[in-house]
């Protein structure tokens, strides 16, 4: 009788935070009216993300790709030459701020998460998966002043060599080793781990061409993914032929 | 035809707002993030209104919120998750939400920040929106008995976590 009493008194107290977080009438205007421009901008673009870009800037870009794929053929020829990238099959990507080329999988699709201009994500088409592409690693520390500190890049600069860099890199994101971080495969020479916290597993991979740090990984959003059913997976040959594609600009 | 999908996303909006943003919020303690993922839900809920069949569609609109809560808990950096779990109370956005709470609903608070993320979702849904097994298991995407099994395990583990911090009014 007590104990039901106890559940019940929880089960009070729980419904007691329902609503307790809100938010005030000005910020909720606010959103709807940022939630109808996006609308709106939407049904004028519409084959765009929410963020759409204007014609002249898509225009550009095409040039710039075109200029890219001129600057850094050679190489190209030569990945696919050994048969790294099935060019039937995927398209040649660049980043915002055009200092990176990767390879985006026929009918997977860019996410517009307002990553910034370095970074690069898709997702295939039923969004279960998705890759990252980054430059940066990026960690707000959180002292007198937050400070945003790009760690991909501290850590590249710090190092002698690769396997220096590699040991920074997991040192910091397995927080000093307390997080279990295996290597489960390779590419090429490139380690691609994973390691699993809460009831998640990430899967990463630390890039270095032409002296230039990259940050790929691979994500699941369902919950009944393992580990080993992603590891099968054809999406996860991409993310290997994504890291064997990306190559600065 | 998108004049009236415009009216029905507003009205949903209007309808919804602050239960949505109180739910990602205590899934993410992040005030401004719950905000921005609030308003992603209503324009995610606009692109797939004609997709949106006979469901219950407050249950729909909490299902593309969990999802992209979920979508975005993923994204973040493996060292949040880890700043978020050892040190919740210096690391909840928006302190400011938290002094409209008194000292036992903070005390619950912070246990439930504390748990994993998928019993926080079924105690959530279940005890704090009040959703009913049926309607959790379609928002989460699971079964009932799943839904069901979560709840148990997430409540023991609540009422450890509520003891362990010497908390014991009415549990």
């Amino acid at each position: 009788m007590e104990s039901k009493n106890k559940v019940k008194e929880l089960d009070k107290k729980l419904r007691s935070l329902n609503n307790k977080f809100i938010i005030n009438e000005d910020e909720q205007n606010r959103i709807l009216n940022k939630l109808n421009r996006e609308i709106d901008q939407q049904k004028s673009s519409g084959f765009m993300h929410k963020k759409s870009w204007p014609l002249s800037y898509y225009m550009s870009l095409v040039g710039a790709v075109i200029i890219c794929f001129l600057l850094v053929s050679p190489q190209l020829i030569k990945i696919l030459d050994n048969g790294s990238i099935d060019s039937n099959n995927q398209n040649q990507i660049i980043n915002e701020s055009e200092t990176f080329l990767t390879i985006l999988p026929e009918n997977w699709s860019l996410m517009d998460l307002d990553q910034g201009p370095n970074t690069l994500v898709f997702s295939n088409q039923e969004n279960t998966i998705s890759i990252q592409v980054s430059e940066e690693l990026n960690y707000t520390i959180i002292d007198d002043e937050p400070t945003k500190r790009n760690i991909l890049l501290e850590n590249f600069e710090q190092s002698n060599n690769f396997d220096e860099f590699l040991d920074k890199m997991i040192q910091h994101e397995s927080n000093n080793g307390e997080l279990v971080y295996t290597e489960i495969d390779e590419v090429n020479t490139t380690p691609i781990f994973s390691f699993e916290y809460d009831d998640y597993f990430f899967i990463s991979s630390y890039l270095v061409v032409n002296n230039k740090p990259f940050y790929i990984n691979i994500q699941v959003h369902d919950d009944d993914y393992s580990l080993e059913k992603l590891m099968d997976s054809s999406e996860y040959e991409l993310f290997k032929k994504v890291i064997n594609s990306t190559q600065p600009i | 035809m998108g004049n009236e999908k415009l009216k029905n996303i507003n009205e949903l909006y209007i309808k919804y707002n602050n239960d949505l943003y109180n739910f990602i919020f205590l899934m993410i303690r992040d005030n401004e993030q719950a905000k921005d993922l609030m308003h992603d839900t209503f324009l995610q809920a606009y692109k797939k209104f004609d997709s949106f069949k006979d469901e219950n569609v407050k249950s729909w609109l909490y299902k593309i919120a969990r999802n992209l809560t979920i979508d975005y808990i993923r994204r973040r950096k493996p060292m949040s998750f880890f700043f978020d779990l050892t040190d919740v109370h210096s690391n909840i956005k928006g302190t400011e939400q938290i002094v409209t709470l008194n000292e036992s609903e903070k005390e619950l608070y912070l246990a439930l920040a504390k748990l994993k993320r998928k019993y926080q979702q079924v105690i959530i849904l279940r005890k704090i929106k009040e959703f009913t097994i049926k309607e959790t298991s379609e928002i989460l995407g699971c079964t009932e008995a799943k839904v069901k099994t979560n709840l148990l395990r997430g409540m023991k583990q609540l009422k450890k976590e509520l003891e362990k911090e010497g908390y014991h009014h009415g549990i």
